[in-house]
């Protein structure tokens, strides 16, 4: 079975979608080594410091499996990996919300050290940012989150959310402009990021 | 937009999160990957993704039903029965009044009693004695969380059943324990008293002690207890300085016995900005002021002001600035109460100036500056805050406010000319 697998990791992702769609026995290995990271990031970077994202990534990769069927053009299987992370994404904000509101969920006050460095400023101002974050809706959230911390471009943002370009610029313009509106009104951002300001000022000095 | 070329808050958060949240896993890649097999092993692993579809409507549909189904509400409610409800909340009881909470817990308030229920959460209220006596009640859950004020006593209460008595007039305290165990503090037992099922309390201040008859006294469970607290069938302490309990005093207050600090700092730092906050109610927020050291009041200024207690927050900034004038926590004060009067409407143009005149090149200088300028552009318009804005760039020209200084400057000119 190594002769395959490693001739598969090697693939483009054209191939592996091919073989995936296939059923072919090594391709699910192949793609989580290939996009776990990915995925895992999104996730992380999408939910915050304080969700434990490894369940998540897993209902990911069993949804990719199942659907992966019905990708039309197997060049964009990163693209259709991406989307499948967003739509979980979404659905796991979704969740939590409701779990907060019906009074169910725990988890946040529970700050996830693992992800995050000994800086406990620096811990802190992540879970600030990332209560800013859950004050606007999902889909500005994720656009938000691909297009500034992911670093995508509108169109692959637009592809992620199922949108217009239009409406993905639309989406991360107003996601921007409400969490800077929150960050700059809360206490503990303007003094963390105030405090960086002045040790990036000394720096050069 | 690129956040590399932005140089704003928002952008720094964002650099915060691509350094700080990455895909690595705590996981080996084989042991991920083995995990993903497993719950593919398993029957329908696969097709239990129809919620990421349609499925979500039905999920929705099946959580709003949990939540009608669900014991409501998450806050307690109660309802008074056969008493008089004043405008002002206050019950003024009359035969048989009874305050039933929605967790079972109850009290049963003697004629004439007044009291009142105060800060509800799903795990407990403060009730409040003004005068008068109760039978309290309080149903054991885990997390329950009661306090019952009774004049300047307070009784922390999990699950228990007393009776309790304050007379405003000879400002005497009484309180029998029938089962459970509550601690009480209050003048004469700042460090707390617990009690156990069969005590009984009595005294106050009029009377310069509180005795505590019947069994021994429960162990402390605070860090600080207090040093009248043998075991004993009768506990009597005496308003003396020799037999007052002691606080967990400030470790800068000179002339008092050093106890260990309560680690304040640490707390905010942790971000149990309301424990701290809790922790100098108790100990008497009048008290901490005066004798607080500077480290601690700047734990405390932090706290309340990241848990939005504006009120507290000034207080506590103003005492740092009296009693510790030119330390660098002082200078800073002056900025947070500019902060503070800003979000109150109150202006802040003064606080900034204050604050910039102190520390020049302070860490919030750059913010007093642009805030300063913001302010000034709001209230007096662009002409008026067209030299704060120049100075501004000269010293912070990629500072938060660049931007905003720029266009300011912009529109000051070509209303004005050069």
């Amino acid at each position: 079975m190594a002769g395959p697998r490693v001739a598969l990791a090697d693939a483009d992702d054209a191939t592996l979608a091919r073989a995936l769609i296939e059923k072919n026995a090594t391709a699910p290995r192949v793609a989580w080594t290939r996009f776990a990271p990915l995925v895992r990031r999104i996730l992380r970077r999408s939910l915050g410091p304080q969700h434990d994202v490894e369940d998540i990534v897993q209902d990911v990769f069993l949804c990719l499996f199942q659907r992966v069927h019905t990708l039309r053009d197997p060049v964009a299987l990163k693209a259709f990996v991406i989307a499948i992370t967003i739509r979980t994404v979404r659905y796991e904000i979704r969740r939590a919300r409701v779990r907060r509101w019906v009074g169910l969920s725990r988890t946040a006050e529970l700050p996830d050290l693992r992800v995050v460095n000994a800086d406990t400023s620096a811990r802190h101002a992540l879970i600030h940012f990332y209560r800013a974050l859950d004050r606007i809706n999902e889909r500005d959230r994720a656009a938000f989150v691909l297009r500034f911390v992911e670093g995508m471009e509108a169109a692959e943002v637009a592809a992620a959310l199922d949108v217009s370009v239009p409406t993905a610029r639309r989406c991360f313009t107003r996601a921007w402009e409400r969490v800077t509106f929150f960050a700059q009104r809360d206490p503990f951002l303007v003094d963390y990021l105030s405090k960086l300001e002045v040790t990036s000022l000394e720096e050069p000095q | 937009m690129n956040v590399e070329e932005v140089d704003q808050p928002t952008a720094e958060l964002i650099r915060l999160a691509r350094r700080e949240l990455h895909g690595d896993s705590p996981l080996s890649d084989d042991a991920g990957f083995a995990r993903l097999e497993a719950r593919m092993a398993k029957p329908n692993g696969a097709s239990s993704k129809w919620w990421l579809g349609g499925g979500v409507v039905v999920l929705g549909a099946a959580l709003a039903v949990a939540l009608l189904l669900q014991p409501q509400p998450r806050v307690l409610t109660f309802e008074v029965a056969s008493g008089v409800v004043g405008a002002s909340g206050r019950i003024v009881a009359t035969d048989g009044t009874r305050i039933r909470f929605s967790d079972g817990s109850a009290a049963s308030l003697a004629s004439g009693t007044e009291a009142s229920v105060e800060n509800l959460t799903e795990h407990g209220a403060d009730v409040v004695l003004a005068r008068g006596s109760m039978h309290v009640h309080i149903s054991k859950k885990p997390q329950a969380s009661w306090k019952v004020a009774a004049g300047p006593y307070t009784v922390r209460v999990t699950g228990t059943s007393f009776n309790v008595t304050w007379s405003k007039q000879t400002q005497s305290f009484d309180l029998r324990m029938e089962t459970g165990s509550v601690i009480v503090t209050g003048p004469l037992a700042q460090s707390g008293i617990p009690l156990r099922a069969g005590q009984h309390m009595f005294g106050g201040v009029t009377e310069g002690r509180l005795t505590v008859e019947g069994g021994e006294t429960a162990s402390v469970s605070s860090p600080s207890p207090a040093p009248a607290q043998e075991p004993s069938s009768e506990l009597e302490m005496r308003e003396s300085p020799t037999s007052l309990p002691s606080l967990p005093l400030p470790s800068g207050a000179a002339g008092h016995s050093s106890r260990e600090a309560p680690g304040w700092s640490r707390q905010v730092a942790e971000g149990h900005f309301n424990a701290v906050l809790e922790q100098a109610e108790q100990r008497g927020l009048d008290r901490t002021l005066k004798g607080g050291s500077l480290e601690e009041l700047a734990a405390l200024a932090d706290a309340a002001r990241y848990a939005g207690r504006s009120a507290i927050a000034k207080r506590v900034l103003l005492a740092e600035r009296q009693r510790f004038a030119g330390s660098s926590a002082a200078r800073d004060a002056a900025f947070f109460l500019g902060r503070i009067a800003e979000d109150s409407g109150g202006g802040g143009i003064d606080w900034y100036e204050r604050y910039l005149s102190e520390s020049p090149r302070g860490a919030y200088a750059s913010q007093a500056f642009g805030r300063k300028m913001m302010l000034l552009y709001k209230q007096r318009g662009a002409a008026a805050a067209k030299p704060v804005a120049d100075e501004y760039l000269s010293r912070y020209p990629n500072g938060p406010y660049a931007a905003a200084a720029r266009k300011l400057a912009q529109e000051s000119t070509a209303v004005h000319g050069p």
